[in-house]
């Protein structure tokens, strides 16, 4: 059974009386431990789509079923159980919250988990093993873009999810933090983590073993 | 266990973080709470201590007595008191039937000197009865002997405040004494009486002999502070004081003096108290009210400034109620600290305001709890639409409300 199934996905936002569709009859199947890039121009719909499987965004018709379980019917407090317990996000933008300091944003996680981890001893393994344990005390205004990064990868990680999500993960990033971001996330589908990447650079793309290409809302053979 | 304990150290951590992060903002509402709550915290002060204020006045009147005084008329200056209470007024009321002894109050300030100290305080003339009628009691030496009464020895009882400012330690018994231009002998020291409502103490004072008093101290005196009744233990006591009334009417015609009986003094007292909760307590209320009003907005502005990291929360598995959670924390941060810096404040204005509106100090110890019940309540209710807005927010909205 794929990890995620998607089935004529398809959403309309609305604006006024204006009906603008940014997904249409979108049906694609992830297996567990792939590495999936999702490409398109701006404005494609390949964040829209992201957000669709990371249960922040609903469908407005189509099913989605992840691991089995038909995430449409499900109430929001599963969906952030979903959430926190199966997926993890990277943005383009990092998110660290900037009044808590490394350790601390990468902990944030846990606060809402009901998973029996050593959270602690896990931050501080995967903040060394993405060679940021030097610079747990330190706030986020205090790290490059990269460090940040790669902060927000830990973060992503620690709740042991199925799943990651990275939106744009290098969009912010010089060349050499772009490839050390890339190669982290390489490392983790070896390990056995779904990987989904949203971009639009095929350099960052590059690193999956499948592209889906998306225009104007609809999957194209690129 | 561990899990748990991190995550309770975490969410504290992110709460006192957040706080700090807009300090201005937090500045903000936590004044606003801490004034709600130091008002507060006065008005549960001021009640107290006009609630002490009356019981001392009733203890100082003491059991079955009525106290008569010139009443204020249409001038409201205690200094411009018109004493209309003169001696035939204490001869008739002594005749009233039911009045088992009667005394009047007769004072004069004169400058008091002894061992090179000096200051002015309070002669007061004591007839026979003055010291039964007056509750007075010795801490030393005697009170005046029957003869005394009659003739003009030159002797006088002092309070311990005066003999203390005076001789210091030393047995003031025997001692003498500078009172006016008269030099006289202390025979005796009255045990405390505390001070009056007015803040003036009872023990910056010496009793002397009326004749004595009539001679040296003030010779001619028509007119009389205060008379005051002991009643007879079966004497119908609310008989009496209607009669009081009566005789004193007869003579004077119009209401030109006070009758304080115990009554009178609660009456005053839950008058006083309505009046001071209704006017102090809506004062309180609206400044409670305000301060949430104040905290509601900063809140809201939280949750539009704070948008992308609820967000960001919503998006690592925070539910709603984890969001709502989040800003109660925060806003129950503020309201403990503004119940703790506001009954802080309460106790200033305590310390320093009451004693300008004659008020005992007292520091009410349990409008703590009343402050931070109010406070947290007002925290929590004014916060809960702005949470409620946070925790509803669209995830994908409020993390694209950073870009």
């Amino acid at each position: 059974m794929a990890l995620i199934q998607l089935r004529n996905i398809n959403r309309i936002f609305h604006q006024g009386d204006l009906e603008i569709q940014v997904l249409r009859d979108i049906s694609l199947e992830i297996q567990e431990g792939d590495f999936v890039a999702i490409m398109g121009a701006s404005g494609s719909g390949k964040s829209t789509l992201m957000y669709i499987i990371g249960c922040l965004d609903s469908p407005s018709s189509g099913t989605y079923l992840l691991k089995g379980m038909n995430v449409s019917e499900m109430d929001d407090d599963r969906l952030s159980l979903i959430r926190n317990e199966s997926l993890g996000f990277i943005f383009q933008s990092f998110y660290l919250i900037p009044y808590l300091n490394v350790m601390e944003n990468v902990l944030i996680p846990s606060l809402y988990s009901s998973k029996n981890i050593e959270f602690k001893k896990r931050a501080r393994e995967l903040l060394e093993e993405v060679d940021m344990s030097e610079r747990m005390k330190f706030l986020p205004s205090e790290l490059s873009g990269g460090q940040k990064q790669r902060v927000a990868i830990v973060r992503s990680l620690i709740n042991d999810p199925e799943i990651v999500l990275a939106d744009e993960p290098t969009g912010q990033l010089d060349s050499k933090s772009s490839r050390q971001v890339m190669e982290i996330l390489s490392r983790l589908n070896s390990r056995g983590k779904t990987i989904i990447l949203v971009t639009h650079d095929p350099e960052t793309a590059r690193y999956a073993e499948r592209t889906i290409f998306i225009k104007d809302g609809c999957i194209t053979p690129g | 266990m561990a899990a748990s304990l991190l995550g309770k150290n975490l969410f504290l951590t992110s709460v006192i973080k957040a706080l700090r992060q807009n300090p201005a903002r937090s500045l903000f509402a936590l004044c606003g709470i801490s004034l709600g709550i130091a008002s507060l915290v006065f008005i549960v002060a001021a009640i107290e201590g006009s609630n002490q204020n009356a019981h001392n006045i009733i203890k100082l009147l003491g059991p079955n007595s009525i106290f008569v005084r010139s009443g204020f008329g249409d001038k409201t200056r205690v200094r411009r008191l018109t004493y209309r209470i003169d001696i035939r007024d204490f001869y008739n009321l002594k005749r009233v039937y039911g009045v088992k002894s009667a005394a009047f109050l007769l004072l004069k300030q004169r400058r008091i000197s002894a061992g090179g100290q000096a200051r002015n305080a309070y002669a007061v003339s004591a007839t026979r009865d003055f010291l039964e009628v007056f509750d007075y009691e010795l801490k030393e030496g005697r009170f005046f002997r029957s003869a005394e009464y009659s003739s003009f020895p030159k002797i006088c009882i002092m309070g311990t405040e005066l003999s203390r400012f005076l001789f210091g330690k030393r047995n003031p018994v025997g001692q003498r004494v500078q009172i006016a231009r008269t030099t006289m002998t202390i025979v005796g020291v009255f045990a405390p009486k505390g001070k009056l409502p007015s803040g003036k103490s009872l023990d910056d004072r010496v009793i002397i002999p009326i004749k004595t008093y009539r001679k040296f101290i003030e010779p001619e005196y028509k007119r009389l502070f205060a008379v005051k009744l002991k009643l007879e233990p079966d004497a119908d006591y609310d008989h009496v004081v209607s009669m009081v009334r009566k005789v004193m009417l007869k003579r004077h015609k119009k209401d030109d003096f006070v009758v304080v009986t115990p009554e009178t003094v609660r009456k005053f007292l839950n008058i006083f108290n309505w009046t001071l909760s209704l006017y102090l307590g809506l004062a309180s209320l609206i400044a409670l009210f305000i301060s949430g009003f104040v905290m509601s907005n900063i809140f809201y502005i939280n949750v539009k400034v704070r948008a992308w990291e609820i967000g960001i929360r919503r998006a690592l598995g925070a539910t709603r109620q984890a969001i709502i959670y989040q800003f109660m924390a925060e806003a129950l941060a503020i309201s403990v600290a503004g119940a703790v810096i506001g009954s802080l404040a309460g106790f200033f204005a305590v310390r320093w305001v009451t004693p300008l509106l004659k008020i005992p100090t007292v520091y009410p110890v349990k409008s703590l709890v009343l402050a931070v019940c109010f406070s947290a309540a007002t925290g929590l209710i004014s916060v809960l639409m702005p949470s409620r807005a946070a925790a509803h927010l669209n995830t994908v909205h409020a993390l694209k409300s950073r870009l």
